[in-house]
Formats: structure tokens, C-alpha cells, sequence
């Protein structure tokens, strides 16, 4: 895969190495804590002689470049769950407040990779909705691998949500994937400017209603897979033009961020827009991804 | 469209699982019993209008089977109708394969594998069906 020269020039100011963009991304996954220990599986993979590497900034996470996790009893029983890296962090970084969350609403939410990782760490009840039947099927299977009770799935276009009111919602909408190129080389292939104004343009409309869904003093998240501002940055501006939401510094101990833009193009963002954070592959041989936690008031 | 379940027939189909697999019954007391398809689900306490499911299926109300889904999540709290499979039967009955033994009264069993539950299987005339999901089996090299 090349790099498209526009996309180098557009992005340069934040990436400084596009090559790792063309290179495999190392394999992850999660301990699926409802079933069985970070312990157990730590003890069982080393009987097995099978390399995995606990990462430093989330326990219950591992990495392994090894092809054989896939073939042990462990991930048949739903044990282990393969997740990217850079999708756990939206959910780690609700942790503490999902200790005490009764309702939470997963509102883009098939395959699942979130809620199955929410369902490990609360014991609220989790909307899990999606507008995609085709995708939701994936998202029950995955559910039901895992053993989330406590979850519901709708099948709703988030914009005609039904009005309720939940402690956290988590908004990981559609997205140009710009982060993605690592495990799906052809993300860059189909991109155009087009793309990322008509995602932008959803975004906005997603993310006042994920807003509107939460309670007084709950928390929002909205993330992405994506590099473009137009789709970050300006997507919580908007937000926080519209409503008086207010956005929360997220520090995850023992992992590397990059600031957001307070400014791309000819627009300047809201001061506040600081406490997002951007994660850039080359810092942690990660993906790409855009973080704000947003706090109701 | 997924419904509640009654308090009657969801004493009456707690009951058969224990009369039948001899399950602790304060396992459920958090949750909820729901039908949708002839399927039992076990859910949360409250549901919203829009759901079309949630949780875990349980138990088909028509096959009257129990679901692997459900076996591998509460199967260390069953006490009867175990069946506990050898290393390579293990292998065989997770690659879809089904298992030779010497019992033949027909019944559906909770299949083990030292303290792992692995599935439902159905035992007929000396064999032991294989119920493992055709999108779930996999040819394990490590157990
Ligand atoms: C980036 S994916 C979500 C990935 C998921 N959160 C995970 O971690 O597994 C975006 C999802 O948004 C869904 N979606 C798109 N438009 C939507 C809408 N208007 N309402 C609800 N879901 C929508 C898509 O079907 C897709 O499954």
C-alpha cells in the first residue's frame, strides 16, 4: 500500500511516520473478566508456551503476535476477546464512573467491542443499540460469546432514539477509519474529502442526540478511528456551541497522547477542545483514534 | 417481539432446570426471563419497548434444549446430567464432531472438560450428539 501524496501533506503536521501506517498492526485482546481471571489466562497461555505481553496502562489487556490464540480453549469458551487496542480506551476511561453507572447506552455500537468490554466493568444495565440489522447479528453473537446478561439491543437510528436518560453514553459513530490502514489497507483507497464532510456532517447530528440522552452531571464519549479533524475536533466544537457541555481532561497512566488541534484550516476550535486527546501510531505502534470525554451540565 | 415472561411460567421453567440439572436457583434472582422465537433469554430486571433482545438464550422451548451459550456461562453451578469428556473427546466434540459413550437414555447434557464447561450435548443411543454451534466449533491445538 502507498500513501497517497495529499493525504501525507494534509496529515504531516501530527504524523511524522507514515510508513508504520503500511505495517501490521500487532495483535490484542482482552481478558474477558466475567468468565474467568487476568490470572488464569496469564497462567494457562504460559502451560501453553504461547508468548502474550500484559500492557502497562489497562491489566486486563495483552498483546501477542502469535497466530495460535485463535485455536485454544480459552477463546472458545469466550475467555479472551480480540480487540484492537486503541478501541479499549474510550471504555477505560469510564472506568471509575461505571463503578457507580445504572444505565448506559452504547449508542453506535455492533460488533460490539465496547459493549463487551462495558460488560466487564459495570453492573448497569447497557443499551446497545445500532441502526445496521446485518451488523447487530455480529453484536449478539458477540454478547452472547462473552455472557453479558445485563444487556438490551435496539435496533434504532440513534437521531429517533427514544428520550431517556442514562449515566454515561458511549458515541463511536461512523467514520472515515483514517486509523484503520493498518489492519484494512484499503481504507485509503476509497477516501476522499467527500467522505469526511459527510461523516462530519452525521457526527453532528449524532452527537447533539447522544447529548441529549444523558443525565445531568453523566458523561458523554465520543471517539473515532479517524484522523480528521473535521471529524473530531469540530465535531465536539459544535457540541459545545450548541449546549453548555463541558469537557473532562482524560489521562490515561502509562500511555502516550497527542493533543488535539485547537485550530485546523481557517477555524479556530473552543479553548476547551485541548482536553481531547489523539492517538497516533507511531507513538505506541497503535492505530489512529480521537478521544473527548464530555460531561453534562 | 421479545416479551417477559410470567412469574408462573418463569417459576415453571426455573423449576424444570432444576429438577433437571439440579442449578442453584438464587443465580437468577438478578435477572429476568424473556421469550422471543420460542426461545428463553435471560436478560436484566427492565427492559425498554424498542429492545428486540437481550442478555443470553437459555433454553428452546420447543426442542426443550439448553443452550450452549447458557451451559458455558452457569455450567459450574449444574450438580446433574454432566457428562465429563477426555482430552481428545474434548477436541472432537469442539471440532463438531459427535462422541461414542455407553449411556442411551436420550437426554441433553451439560458436556465438561475438567473444570470447563463446554456445551450442551444430547445423548442417543450411545452417542453423544453434537450440539456446539456450527459458527462457534473450531479445531482447538491447545487445551
Ligand atoms: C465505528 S462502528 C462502531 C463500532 C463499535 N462501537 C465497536 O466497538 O465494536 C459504527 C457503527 O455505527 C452504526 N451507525 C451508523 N449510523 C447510525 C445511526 N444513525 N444510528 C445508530 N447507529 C449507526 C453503524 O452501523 C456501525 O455499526
Amino acid at each position: 500500500m502507498e500513501i497517497p501524496k495529499h493525504f501525507i501533506e494534509r496529515y504531516s503536521l501530527f504524523i511524522k511516520d507514515f510508513n508504520i501506517l503500511t505495517m501490521p498492526l500487532p495483535k490484542s485482546f482482552r481478558v474477558n473478566t466475567i468468565k474467568t481471571t487476568v490470572n488464569d489466562i496469564k497462567k494457562r497461555f504460559k502451560e501453553y508456551n504461547i508468548k502474550i505481553t500484559q500492557l502497562p496502562y489497562y491489566k486486563e489487556a495483552f498483546i501477542s503476535d502469535s497466530p495460535e490464540i485463535g485455536k485454544t480453549l480459552e477463546h472458545f469458551l469466550g475467555y479472551i476477546y480480540s480487540q484492537e487496542i486503541t478501541s479499549m480506551l474510550p471504555v477505560l476511561i469510564v472506568k471509575k464512573e461505571l463503578k457507580n453507572a445504572n444505565l448506559v447506552l452504547d449508542a453506535c455500537a455492533a460488533p460490539g467491542s465496547k459493549t463487551t468490554q462495558l460488560a466487564c466493568l459495570t453492573k448497569a444495565t447497557i443499551i446497545a443499540n445500532d441502526i445496521d440489522y446485518r451488523r447487530i447479528k455480529a453484536l449478539k453473537y458477540n454478547i452472547e460469546r462473552i455472557g453479558a446478561i445485563n444487556t438490551i439491543l435496539t435496533n434504532q437510528d440513534l437521531r429517533f432514539f427514544p428520550n431517556m436518560e442514562f449515566d454515561i453514553v458511549l458515541l463511536d459513530p461512523p467514520c472515515s477509519s483514517e486509523g484503520t490502514t493498518r489492519k484494512n489497507p484499503n481504507v485509503l483507497e476509497q477516501w476522499s474529502m467527500q467522505q469526511i464532510i459527510k461523516h462530519s456532517n452525521l457526527q453532528k447530528q449524532l452527537i447533539l442526540k447522544a447529548y441529549n440522552l444523558v443525565k445531568k452531571n453523566g458523561i458523554l464519549i465520543y471517539s473515532t478511528c479517524t484522523f480528521a479533524p473535521e471529524e473530531n475536533e469540530e465535531v465536539v466544537n459544535y457540541l459545545l456551541e450548541k449546549t453548555t457541555a463541558r469537557l473532562e481532561k482524560i489521562i490515561i497512566p502509562k500511555f502516550k497522547t497527542y493533543p488535539a488541534l485547537t485550530e485546523w484550516r481557517d477555524k479556530k476550535y473552543n479553548k476547551q477542545i485541548e482536553k481531547t486527546i489523539r492517538i497516533i501510531p507511531e507513538l505506541q505502534d497503535t492505530g489512529g483514534f480521537f478521544i473527548a470525554k464530555i460531561k453534562k451540565c | 417481539m421479545l416479551k417477559k415472561i410470567e412469574k408462573k411460567e418463569g417459576k415453571r421453567l426455573l423449576n424444570l432446570l432444576k429438577k433437571e440439572y439440579d442449578i442453584e436457583q438464587n443465580i437468577f434472582k438478578n435477572y429476568e426471563l424473556y421469550e422471543k422465537n420460542n426461545k428463553i433469554y435471560l436478560g436484566p430486571k427492565n427492559i425498554i419497548e424498542k429492545a428486540i433482545s437481550c442478555g443470553i438464550p437459555i433454553y428452546n422451548l420447543k426442542s426443550k434444549k439448553p443452550s450452549t451459550t447458557f451451559f458455558q456461562s452457569f455450567g459450574m453451578f449444574i450438580k446433574k446430567n454432566i457428562i465429563d469428556l477426555n482430552k481428545e473427546q474434548t477436541i472432537y466434540y469442539i471440532d463438531g464432531k459427535d462422541i461414542l459413550i455407553v449411556q442411551n437414555e436420550k437426554k441433553y447434557v451439560l458436556v465438561k472438560y475438567k473444570e470447563f464447561s463446554i456445551g450442551c450435548g444430547l445423548i442417543k443411543d450411545n452417542i453423544l450428539k453434537n450440539q456446539i454451534p456450527k459458527n462457534k466449533q473450531i479445531r482447538l491445538k491447545y487445551i
